[in-house]
């Protein structure tokens, strides 16, 4: 218990990523010594892997929690920082820290792991233990991508995250439409792209200082890469063009943004609804998160000067997903279109490039995270009593299943940014911030949002009070206890969220800050001493405050 | 101006929404119903402590303070902050919020006490404890639109208003749900919410933008007599310091896209032409159509647009178009009211015709009387919906007015509620119109004035008509049967009694312009509007006998034409009115202009999106990425023959050896 202890105290973040594999690994080992030992011992039954899951992913929970409340959001900065030298002539380490924007990612990981394996009991017990196995891995990667400081381990967590994504929804793939193939594809693009962005990022700086250096914040006296001493005229620093391309398009795969997302609704749909929650819920974040730690920070001019690019791509995306949400006929496709619109208002969040806008971005994808997995789930339960999950075969659900039918409607109308919801505090956010510099797309966005919530009215009509012609629909059962337990979790922090917002927020406010002065001091500089240098980047009002 | 601070204004929203919240939450959650006592105590309880709270909130403001001192603050906290947003939850207590506050809590307390009789003599009424709960939510709502500061957060209340009012449009029963009804009105809402979020995005930066580095959001309304730093001045609406300057600076064209924004919204809240969904309000049991009108629809929409007076102000042409809205609206929905054969039809359109005349008002820039016009509607029109509830409850759910007669005879209460209602409403617009003291009216007010007296000829027409069908003659309904003895419940009495009492009060004491208050001797007639003048600014307690007279002309003139519409009718011959069936007609079928814009809208995005998902997303992104995975299976089968050339094995081979003794040393010196 000291070893534990010892670890929650002093390497709290290393134990929040890698407590969900080790333990998931721990029983596997313990399987194989026993069954090994003794001919008589069976494996472990389903039941005993869910249990052990679950454990070890409420022990991460309670961590997370620890670090919500070690978190200072007054001191600014990274926080809890870990750092050990991994090939340190390279320039590659070990390197987690928290600041504000990723503790919130983190604590949506932390929050929805225990609930996609609580959720995950209704399934089939057949494969439980590669359920669970596959599951703690993607988590761990995950976990590791958010907290990692150091660009080459960000990518290795990244990819650690892909391959158990590539069997998940391989090995659960109801159609065997290929989309785990062509999921493994695009990743496999995207990462390549990264990687290329991130080595040639690595020899130019080497170039130009003459060490190769891969953390993004100093540590121990050596600076990190956004705290270099910069000249303008430096070959990395003229070529953030090309870097924050390849860094973009990359991020733009990995999240799942239009027009590079058609990757998305197949594995969303074809992987088991617990694994499509932290899929979407989180694992499409990781793009967005990256752009907002890498690209941002670290090509501050060619961010600036793509950013009008950007929120374009965001503001139609969104516009565009919502009109393909609104002709699904499935309501896990429908779902996963959704997220796609949600993501591109995270994608014009991100690019407004002012604390308003970049806030509420970051309180959007908690949001996206919340009510996108909320509805995975949902489905997910819904598809165990009917097997089908075509909404024109949706009708009468509120008269049998009340609970589900008050969950349904408030994450609906959530996603759908209604009033008091945590949907609206992030999407007023994000409108207020972009309309500034792009209102037509700030137009289209809150278009977007009108369309959706038409959308919801009418699925809500049908779905929960309607009644199919020859007064059809089938009479289901009330979710159970702990179905329950899990949309119950889900809907009330999106509630919270609508109610106060500063919850999330206050955390963040001041990482934005710091982001965006570095953003600002360092296009600065770059302008001072860089001809080369296209645009002055755009701060937003109150940068920096 | 000194900032008076009280926290009991909190309890004023507060305690509806407790009561709302936990009974819907037990709805969904609970397993058994609760007891009757329970329900009644709790869900009436909660909004007669609002009502409580504001009347000695009110009674504190109008003893302790001079007439332009009078608000209270009482802030919360922070909603959300965000860079230089910073969005306050402080609540603001003045003399026009004070008053709605107490208008629509006695309205909820008084339709609630009513709906407990009728649920008991309709048996297939509505699940009160639903009802209930949705009410006190919706009066939640309304109560933190009057009483909150910031923009931003009367937008959450404003939106919660139309989800709210969705729910009651959708009620029908214990077990049913008017779905198409409610998903109607929903999406007609939206749209109106998200014109107004437009609209305050734009006003923000037109604004707060310019103004400061700050961005400084504009308090709502000429009303709120602004604290320190506020950027309103009490009791003119106009801007003062650097929002002065910026609205000075603001390009001329933002404030006239503004105030068209919000003329969408606010025509949509109060279903005024071009958005005429009617039917909304006559579809849900009568307790829940009479909480939708009188807290969602009337007064809302009305004290938005006096709280945001000054976009009007400086948007002339916005300001116009509301006006003409409100009147074109007010006369097309007197005529259909006219047209009506069901009873509950013709108060939802008589209902939105008035709230025209108010808006008509507003769009004039008189405030004063629009605020008076509405508050009066809020009490009037749930007293003539209750008794009408009560008739029909009477007659066993029939609606039709054809079968309707002589009824109040036998339901001497309701005929009571019944002629105190319209006598009201009659003089509804007599007594506004005193109040409308109107600076500048704009270009072709003659022709405005024209329409809107035609329309108060038409709405006086229409409830002359509808009290002398209703009491005269017998009942051609269910011949022989006897009426469902409705009036033994003594809380729908004591609903309607309640209802009647309090507009009363309202419109003929406090309410009484001067000149009869004068010749009638009547001490503090005008209280109200003298309460209320200092939130209108300078001209608005005046009284404009020119207005007063042409609207006494024009119910003098509606009122002849109804006795002579009546003569004829009794004479067993077509009345006039009925002679003028298809122009009536006509502008009922205005209503339709929902399926137009189906049509036009829906149906090509519909297609458009079919479109896009079936060439786009499936037919494009699949042939590339099927062109990808070709691409990809060549380079490796060539790739794959290359390998199995002897050479090339070799070279990979050495490569990879190479490669692993670079690592090793690599590894070695790291």
């Amino acid at each position: 218990m000291d070893g534990l202890a010892y670890l929650a105290e002093r390497h709290l973040l290393t134990s929040i990523v890698f407590l969900p594999l080790a333990g998931a690994l721990a029983l596997l080992l313990l399987e194989v010594s026993l069954t090994a030992l003794s001919s008589s011992i069976q494996r472990f039954s389903a039941l005993t892997w869910r249990v052990f899951g679950l454990v070890f992913a409420l022990l991460g929970l309670a961590l997370a929690a620890e670090l919500w409340l070690l978190f200072d959001p007054a001191a600014g900065g990274l926080q809890l920082v870990e750092h050990a030298a991994w090939l340190g002539d390279w320039g590659v380490s070990y390197y987690v820290g928290v600041d504000g924007i990723s503790l919130l990612l983190v604590m949506l990981a932390a929050f929805l792991y225990p609930l996609a394996l609580l959720a995950s009991w209704g399934e089939p017990s057949e494969r439980a233990r590669h359920l669970v196995v596959l599951l703690s891995a993607l988590q761990t990667g995950l976990l590791g991508a958010l907290l990692s400081l150091n660009l080459l381990t960000f990518f290795v967590f990244v990819e650690a995250s892909a391959v158990p994504v590539y069997f998940l929804v391989g090995l659960w793939s109801r159609r065997g439409s290929g989309a785990a193939t062509r999921y493994m594809r695009l990743s496999a693009l995207g990462s390549a792209l990264l990687l290329l962005g991130i080595l040639l990022l690595g020899s130019l700086h080497a170039q130009q200082f003459g060490a190769t250096n891969f953390d993004l914040f100093g540590f121990g006296g050596a600076p990190g890469l956004i705290e270099t001493e910069l000249d303008g005229a430096g070959p990395w620093w003229t070529a953030q063009g090309f870097l924050f391309a390849a860094f973009a398009i990359a991020l733009f795969i990995k999240a799942g943004l239009f027009p590079l997302h058609f990757w998305t609704p197949d594995a969303t749909v074809e992987s088991p609804p617990s694994a499509s929650v932290l899929l979407a819920a989180v694992g499409l974040k990781l793009g967005a998160y990256g752009l907002v730690r890498f690209a941002l920070p670290l090509f501050p001019l060619a961010a600036a000067a793509w950013a009008p690019w950007m929120c374009a791509l965001g503001g139609l995306g969104a516009l565009y997903a919502a009109l393909l949400a609104v002709v699904q006929t499935d309501l896990e496709r429908l779902v996963a279109y959704w997220s796609l619109s949600i993501m591109g208002l995270v994608c014009l969040g991100i690019f407004g490039l002012n604390p308003i806008a970049l806030e509420g971005a970051l309180l959007q994808m908690v949001h996206h995270g919340l009510v996108i997995g909320g509805l995975l789930l949902l489905s997910g339960m819904l598809a165990q009593r009917r097997a089908i999950s075509r909404l024109g075969e949706l009708s009468g659900l509120a008269g049998s299943m009340p609970v589900f039918a008050a969950i349904f409607t408030l994450l609906l109308l959530s996603a759908a940014g209604t009033p008091l919801l945590g949907g609206f505090s992030a999407a007023w956010l994000i409108f207020l911030g972009a309309y500034p510099s792009a209102p037509w797309l700030a137009a289209a966005a809150i278009l977007t949002l009108g369309l959706l919530a038409v959308f919801a009215f009418w699925l809500l009509g049908r779905a929960l009070f309607g009644a199919l012609p020859g007064g059809g629909g089938r009479q289901l059962a009330e979710l159970d206890l702990r179905e329950k337990l899990v949309a119950c979790s889900v809907a009330l922090p999106v509630l919270w969220m609508g109610l106060s917002p500063m919850t999330f927020l206050g955390p963040v406010e001041r990482s934005v800050g710091e982001l965006l002065e570095s953003m600002q001091r360092r296009g600065a500089a770059g302008m001072e001493s860089g001809p080369e240098a296209a645009a002055q980047p755009r701060p937003g009002r109150g940068a920096g405050n | 101006m000194d900032e008076h601070v009280s926290q009991s204004i909190r309890w004023i929203p507060s305690l509806p929404l407790l009561a709302g919240a936990l009974g819907a939450a037990w709805l969904i959650f609970g397993r058994r119903a609760w007891p009757r006592l329970l329900i009644c105590s709790w869900h009436i309880g909660g909004p007669l402590a609002a009502f409580a709270s504001s009347v000695w909130l009110t009674w504190d403001l109008a003893t302790r303070f001079a007439p332009g001192e009078r608000f209270l603050v009482d802030e919360l906290g922070t909603w959300i902050s965000a860079g230089d947003f910073h969005a306050g939850l402080t609540l603001r207590l003045d003399p026009l919020s004070a008053v709605c506050a107490m208008a629509v809590s006695a309205v909820a307390v008084l339709v609630h006490v009513y709906a407990l009789g009728f649920s008991r003599r309709d048996p297939n009424g509505p699940d009160l404890q639903r009802l209930f709960s949705v009410s006190n939510l919706l009066l939640s709502a309304v109560l933190v639109l009057f009483l909150v500061d910031h923009p931003s957060v009367a937008l959450l209340a404003w939106q919660t208003l139309a989800l709210g009012g969705s729910a009651l449009v959708g009620f029908r029963s214990a077990k049913e749900f008017h779905t198409a009804a409610a998903e109607r009105f929903a999406v007609l809402q939206r749209v109106g919410d998200l014109a107004l979020l437009l609209a305050l995005l734009a006003l923000f930066w037109t604004l707060g933008g310019q103004a400061s580095p700050g961005l400084e959001s504009p308090e709502i309304g000429p009303g709120s007599p602004p604290p320190a730093g506020s950027d309103l001045e009490a009791g003119s609406g106009e801007l003062q310091g650097p929002v002065t300057a910026a609205r000075e600076a603001a390009p001329s064209g933002a404030f006239t896209l503004v105030g068209f924004l919000l003329l969408a919204s606010v025509a949509i809240k109060a279903q005024q032409l071009p958005f005429p969904e009617w039917r909304s309000g006559s579809v849900a049991p009568v307790p829940a159509t009479a909480i939708l009108q009188s807290l969602c629809l009337t007064l809302p929409p009305v004290y938005l647009l006096s709280r945001l007076s000054f976009v009007f102000e400086n948007a002339p042409l916005a300001g116009s178009a509301l006006a003409w809205c409100g009147a074109v609206t007010s006369l097309t929905a007197a005529l259909a009211a006219l047209y009506a054969s069901d009873l509950r039809r013709a108060f939802a359109y008589s209902s939105v015709s008035h709230l025209g005349v108010a808006l008509a008002a507003a769009g004039l820039g008189a405030y004063g009387a629009a605020v008076y016009y509405a508050l009066g509607q809020t009490l009037i029109r749930p007293l003539l919906l209750l008794s009408g509830g009560s008739v029909i409850l009477g007659l066993g759910g029939e609606t039709r007015l054809d079968r309707m007669g002589g009824l109040l005879k036998s339901l001497p209460w309701t005929h009571v509620a019944f002629f105190s209602g319209s006598v009201l409403l009659l003089l509804l617009p007599l007594s506004a119109a005193g109040q409308a003291w109107v600076s500048q009216p704009p270009a072709g007010w003659f022709v405005l004035a024209a329409v809107g007296g035609l329309a108060v000829a038409a709405l006086t027409l229409h409830t002359t008509l509808l009290y002398l069908r209703m009491s005269t003659g017998r009942p051609s309904a269910s011949p022989g049967a006897r009426l469902n003895p409705s009036e033994r419940e003594s809380s729908l009495v004591f609903g309607m009694g309640g209802l009647a009492a309090l507009a009363l009060f309202m419109l003929w004491v406090a309410g009484l312009p001067d000149p009869v208050g004068a010749a009638l001797g009547v001490e503090r007639s005008n209280s109200l509007r003298h309460f209320l003048a200092p939130v209108f600014g300078a001209g608005s307690g005046e009284f404009d006998s020119r207005v007063a007279a042409w609207a006494a002309s024009c119910i003098g003139l509606g009122f002849a034409a109804a006795l002579l519409a009546d003569g004829q009718r009794r004479r067993g011959r077509p009345s006039w009115v009925q002679r003028l069936a298809p122009l009536l007609g006509s502008a009922a079928k205005v209503q339709r202009l929902d399926s137009v814009a189906t049509r036009l809208l829906v149906r090509p995005l519909l297609s458009f999106a079919h479109a896009v998902r079936c060439e786009v997303e499936s037919g494009l992104y699949e042939r590339g990425a099927e062109a990808g995975a070709r691409l990809t299976r060549g380079l490796a089968q060539r790739l794959a023959k290359l390998s199995q050339n002897g050479l090339a094995q070799s070279y990979l081979v050495g490569s990879l050896i190479g490669a692993a003794l670079l690592l090793v040393y690599v590894l070695r010196g790291a």
